[in-house]
């Protein structure tokens, strides 16, 4: 492990419970670092995240406990000031030989913070947007210039509609501090840590190849994460989209078929479900997060799916999110999309499903015409049902770009029914996912089981849904 | 203390083959250890021997379709062999097989590997899932080999493959050619059923060109086959010879060397892509490290001499004549005239404004009510700044906890539950007297409280004693009542008489104080059941009026909002329909959803688009119903509390809905009477009640 010389030291510094220890965690990517609680004074020492590429540290980024007494400290550091001229620092330095900070523990947080601090190429002053600029702000932002380091405020929480933003700036410009960063640890912002690290860049000029480093380290993580995690959601939908579950009725009698169709709807069910919450897991994974919040995650869709429940097969059917391969079926699906978009398509979906029945009994295969004499139906997911999952797993792949390492709330996957409806043409994906209909030997939910991993045109086409979905993310 | 949290970075292997057995190895979740490693480059070479073996046999097919060909070709049964034709169909019936295939890909906008060559990554993938021993390593393997394929490297193996049957096809065609002629004499001209003689001349003089470098200047004239020219007649035989060499150098040059070229170009560019490729990250790795080296500092011990604990316990009763803000934005409400008839020392937030009011806090005899922010970490700076005033003054101060519904806007329940724990946790620990109270959402009780408070005529501290659950115990009665009355829940004439009820019941315990609510309440006797939506609707507006107006809008009191719309069917006199759906607030909350749908489904415009009908069901209309009136029960309970206490058991009351935020689904009266037990025990218990 090479800890260069050229390693840049970063020290986040600031008020208790300003999200200094957040901040640290979406910079480091790491949901493990420190402890973060509403209580304040949780950070009780100095803690290093180094940025690493390969064996290299690019950055050292020390996370330090809250000033949470900067009143009784600015007055402390002042009260030693003989002499008018006295240069700050030298006030700075002789309180930290003084007692009052190494033997009392009244302020030796404190004393730890602005030791660090002093020993950094940039200090990030971390601020609660939401806060007001309260008076003791000032008195932390004059003790930290007597550290005489170059000091960036970094305003938290900004996504938050209590931030008042342009309050803080104003203030900080007043204290001749211009380079004000917003950077949410919460909801990351991709464009706000360029913004982050220019800064800094701007201010530690001697260690620009560092920065240039972690910068590239970023994009290429970002870059690999989406094509990992667009890989994982192009496996997953081709499975859902090829997947057909031939049905076993015990004779063909109506009420028999009915059962064995149900029994095959249900088997389908809790393999997409099963197949979604294990993607979704993966691509949690892809991006640094825990399973856990892929399970809210899951949650939220399931949410905002407005009481669609994959285990209520009513439900599905009020939704049109099931087309049986039997005529019928598709004609009754065809009507249920039109019930669901209050008969705005004038009849449009039903004549789909007509057609769609008529092309099915024309062009059906020697073995579904067996199927057919024997009693068998096929049950696949319908084309409402298969946009929707397709949303959901670009939902969730947003998400989780957008998703800081410090959240806790669950993440959001705000993908409704409705949507199923408007933003069906926008990607290239999900018209490639088409290919994958007919293949029930490409889908590991198919049932009889014919799946065997590494085909190669299913492999093709996973590559091709995935490069599309990639492009979608990457704008 | 040191504390090291390590990487697991690995360096990537230069080979593909091992850059897929890395890959998968960590598809598998297996260790990548020697072991697991050389498993699983050992099911990638079997992928590849299974390629090889696929070219072979193309290669072989090929041979066999090559030599039928010519063979058949060369069977003239005595005739003279269409050189001409034979090479057409030889050289040509291929290249127009490509052509065409090439034409139709152009066509269809579609890039694909040879239909024929298709084997290879078959064989490739198909070796590989044959692999035992370990089937999630091997479908791991065929995984990222088949992903290595997708990535440019298959369509180039499939066109190895293709390249190779059609070399299969041209070199064996010419050993048949040499085989077949070695065996017997045949004749060679231009004899056909219908093409000209000057044809096939033609096509032999065009393609013999070419080959005069190999062939020389060839003399390419008819020769017959025995017994019409002898078999050892030398102008004979060297006249064969000549049109088999053509025949040999035509599949040669136009045939087998074009295909093993581009063959040999195919198999370089797939090796390329096959270098070129990079698995797709499944796992991420890390890119930092946490490095600890410090022992945590213990925080300040409390002084117990700073504390004035007990002592300052007695003086409660004193008067508040100054009072002095404690972090208060300069953007909150304005306080409220009991605090501002007081006398303003000014804000305790800086080094110099502490020294001023240190200054003026004069006699003893009277104390300072410190106007504190909830939203603000109740941390060692503001312990230290109300410890130094409480010192100075001798004094017990009154701490006014303000800022309570904007910590409850921003944060999540959790953390203003902690929030408030840690002011309460400061104000016992300092032994000072603390209040919440909403400063901006005052209600009459609460107003009441801070001014007893103030005054010193309230010091009834932290614990409010337990409500009597009789008066809530009749009007869940009263429910139950409704449930198996005629008509009964969820009919809105029932619930009109449910909602009577109870406000009667109420009204009869509330103190004149509380007027907004009596009125509410005699708005509810004047209810005629039989006039039930307009009558609702008038009742229910009322009733959101008396809301605070700083609560009215928030997201939690609009779900109660929505709870009293759908108990009453009138959440529509409130908003527009259309405005309402658009509220997020509203979307966030079920129970103003169920409230929200059900008015819309009775006032939407046919235009209006939905996604989902959300009918209810009668175990849904059931819910909404005894939700509403239990809402409208405790609401009425609650009167008198502070708002902090009213939202709390409003909020236990919210959460005994279904988790999707929709209400309760009751089957029956029985589910009715359960639901109301479980919510009777829960407010109850939180109100301080017993269990």
């Amino acid at each position: 492990m090479n800890d260069s010389p050229e390693s840049l030291r970063i020290a986040v510094v600031g008020h208790a419970n300003t999200g200094k220890t957040s901040l640290l965690q979406t910079l480091l990517r790491r949901r493990d670092f420190g402890t973060v609680s509403p209580t304040g004074g949780t950070t009780r020492s100095v803690t290093a995240g180094e940025i690493l590429d390969e064996e290299e540290v690019l950055a050292i980024i020390l996370d330090t406990p809250g000033l949470e007494d900067s009143i009784n400290l600015r007055n402390m550091i002042e009260s030693s000031r003989t002499d008018r001229r006295e240069d700050p620092r030298s006030l700075l330095d002789r309180f930290l030989a003084s007692p009052a900070a190494r033997d009392s523990n009244e302020l030796a947080m404190e004393a730890s913070s602005l030791e660090a601090a002093m020993n950094a190429d940039v200090l990030l002053y971390a601020i609660d947007a939401r806060d007001e600029p309260q008076p003791r702000h000032l008195d932390e932002l004059a003790v930290l210039g007597m550290t005489a380091r170059p000091l960036i405020p970094l305003l938290n929480f900004t996504a938050r509609p209590e931030a008042d933003a342009d309050a803080w700036r104003d203030a900080c410009a007043r204290q001749g501090l211009h380079a004000t960063v917003s950077f949410d640890a919460i909801v990351f912002d991709d464009a706000g840590e360029a913004r982050l690290l220019d800064a800094i860049r701007t201010l530690a000029p001697a260690r620009d190849d560092a920065i240039d480093a972690w910068r590239r380290l970023r994009r290429s993580e970002r870059t690999n994460a989406i094509a990992g995690a667009s890989d994982v959601a192009a496996d997953f939908l081709i499975d859902a989209a090829a997947a057909i579950i031939v049905t076993e009725p015990t004779s063909r009698d109506a009420t028999d078929r009915e059962v064995a169709f149900d029994a095959a709807t249900a088997t389908l069910l809790d393999g997409l479900r099963e197949h979604e919450a294990r993607a979704m897991h993966r691509i949690a994974d892809i991006f640094g997060f825990s399973g856990r919040e892929a399970d809210a995650a899951l949650l939220e869709i399931t949410d905002a799916m407005g009481g669609v429940d994959f285990a209520d097969t009513a439900s599905l059917e009020r939704a049109g999110l099931w087309a049986a391969g039997t005529g019928t079926g598709l004609v009754a699906a065809g009507a249920i999309v039109d019930l669901a978009v209050g008969g705005i398509s004038l009849g449009g979906f039903t004549a789909l499903g007509a057609v769609g029945a008529a092309i099915g009994a024309i062009g059906g295969s020697g073995s579904k015409i067996l199927r057919r004499l024997r009693g068998q139906d096929e049950v696949r997911i319908g084309e409402t049902g298969l946009t929707l999952l397709h949303l959901r797993q670009r939902a969730t792949i947003d998400a989780f770009l957008k998703r800081g390492h410090a959240a806790i709330e669950p993440a959001r996957i705000e993908t409704t029914v409705s949507e199923t409806f408007t933003a069906r043409t926008d990607d290239e994906s999900e018209k490639l996912l088409t290919e994958a209909r007919g293949h029930p030997t490409w889908s590991r939910l198919s049932r009889p089981d014919h799946w065997r991993a590494g085909r190669h045109p299913r492999a093709s086409l996973a590559l091709r849904i995935a490069t599309s979905m990639s492009r979608h993310f990457d704008g | 203390m040191s504390q090291s949290s390590r990487p697991q970075n690995h360096p990537e292997p230069s080979h593909w083959r091992d850059r897929i057995a890395d890959a998968a190895v960590d598809d598998a979740g297996l260790p990548r250890d020697d072991d697991v490693t050389l498993r699983a480059q050992k099911m990638v070479d079997r992928g590849v021997a299974g390629a090889m073996f696929s070219i072979f046999i193309l290669g072989v097919l090929g041979g066999i379709a090559g030599g039928s060909a010519t063979g058949e070709l060369l069977s003239q049964d005595g005739g003279p062999v269409h050189a001409a034709a034979m090479l057409m169909i030889l050289v040509g019936g291929p290249w127009c097989f490509i052509l065409i295939r090439t034409i139709l890909l152009l066509v269809i906008r579609k890039r694909s590997g040879p239909l024929l060559g298709r084997l290879v990554p078959a064989g490739f993938g198909w070796m590989i899932a044959r692999s035992t021993g370990d089937p999630d390593l091997s479908a791991a393997v065929a995984g990222r080999t088949a992903s290595m394929l997708a990535a440019g490297s298959g369509r180039r193996l499939a066109a190895v493959g293709s390249g190779t049957f059609w070399s299969g096809y041209a070199f064996i065609s010419i050993i048949t050619i040499w085989f077949v002629t070695a065996r017997v004499a045949l004749g060679f001209g231009w004899e056909s059923s219908w093409l000209p003689a000057e044809l096939g001349k033609t096509i032999v003089e065009l393609t013999s060109a070419p080959l005069t470098p190999i062939l020389g200047s060839p003399v390419l004239e008819p020769v017959a086959g025995p017994p019409m020219a002898a078999a050892d007649d030398p102008q004979a035989l060297a006249a064969r010879r000549e049109w088999i060499l053509f025949l040999s150098a035509g599949l040669g040059v136009y045939l087998l060397i074009p295909m093993l070229l581009w063959t040999i170009l195919q198999a370089a560019g797939g090796h390329l892509a096959a270098a070129r490729w990079r698995p797709r990250v499944r796992n991420r790795p890390q890119t930092s490290r946490i490095t600890r080296t410090e022992a945590d500092i213990a925080p300040p011990e409390i002084d117990p001499a700073l504390s004035t604990g007990d002592r300052n316990m007695k003086n409660m009763g004193v008067p508040c004549d100054r009072f002095v803000r404690l972090d208060r934005p300069g953007n909150a409400s304005p306080l409220p005239p009991a605090i501002t008839d007081l006398e303003d020392l000014g804000d305790l937030d800086s080094r110099d404004s502490m020294a001023a009011v240190i200054s003026h806090t004069g006699s003893p005899s009277h104390r300072i009510a410190i106007v504190a922010w909830l939203p603000t970490t109740p941390d060692r700076g503001v312990r230290r700044r109300i410890n130094e005033l409480q010192k100075a003054t001798g004094i017990t101060p009154l701490l006014v906890l303000d800022g309570g519904e904007t910590l409850r806007r921003r944060e999540s329940s959790a953390i203003t539950t902690t929030r408030l724990t840690d002011w309460r946790t400061l104000a016992s620990e300092l032994g000072i007297d603390a209040l919440e109270c909403d400063l901006a959402n005052l209600t009459e009780t609460s107003r009441s409280k801070l001014v007893g408070r103030l005054k010193g005529t309230d010091p009834s501290g932290f614990d409010p004693s337990p409500r009597d659950p009789r008066t809530l115990d009749e009007s869940f009665a009263v429910i139950g009542r409704q449930l198996s009355a005629t008509p009964s829940l969820p009919d809105d004439q029932a619930l009109a008489t449910c909602l009577n009820e109870i406000a009667r019941i109420h009204s009869a315990r509330l103190d004149q104080s509380s007027q907004g609510w009596r009125a509410w309440g005699t708005r509810l006797h004047e209810l005629d059941p039989s006039d039930t939506a307009d009558g609702l609707k008038m009742i229910t507006t009322r009733g959101l009026e008396l809301l605070p107006a700083g609560l009215r809008s928030q997201a939690g009191w609009i779900g109660i909002g929505g709870i009293l719309g759908a108990a009453a069917c009138a959440a529509a006199a409130v908003a527009a329909p259309a405005a309402l759906v658009s509220l997020p607030a509203w979307a966030g909350t079920g129970a103003g959803v169920a409230g929200i749908l059900k008015i819309w489904r009775g006032t939407r415009p046919a235009d209006t688009p939905t996604a989902l009908d959300q009918t209810p069901g009668t175990d849904e209309r059931l819910g909404e119903a005894v939700l509403g009136a239990a809402t409208v029960s405790v609401l009425w309970w609650m009167q008198g509390e502070r708002e902090s206490a009213i939202s709390a058991a409003l909020s236990n009351l919210l959460q005994l809905r279904k988790s999707d935020g929709r209400p309760p689904r009751l089957a029956d009266e029985d589910a009715a009477r359960r639901w109301l037990a479980e919510a009777r025990r829960t407010i109850v218990a939180a109100n301080g009640g017993e269990e």
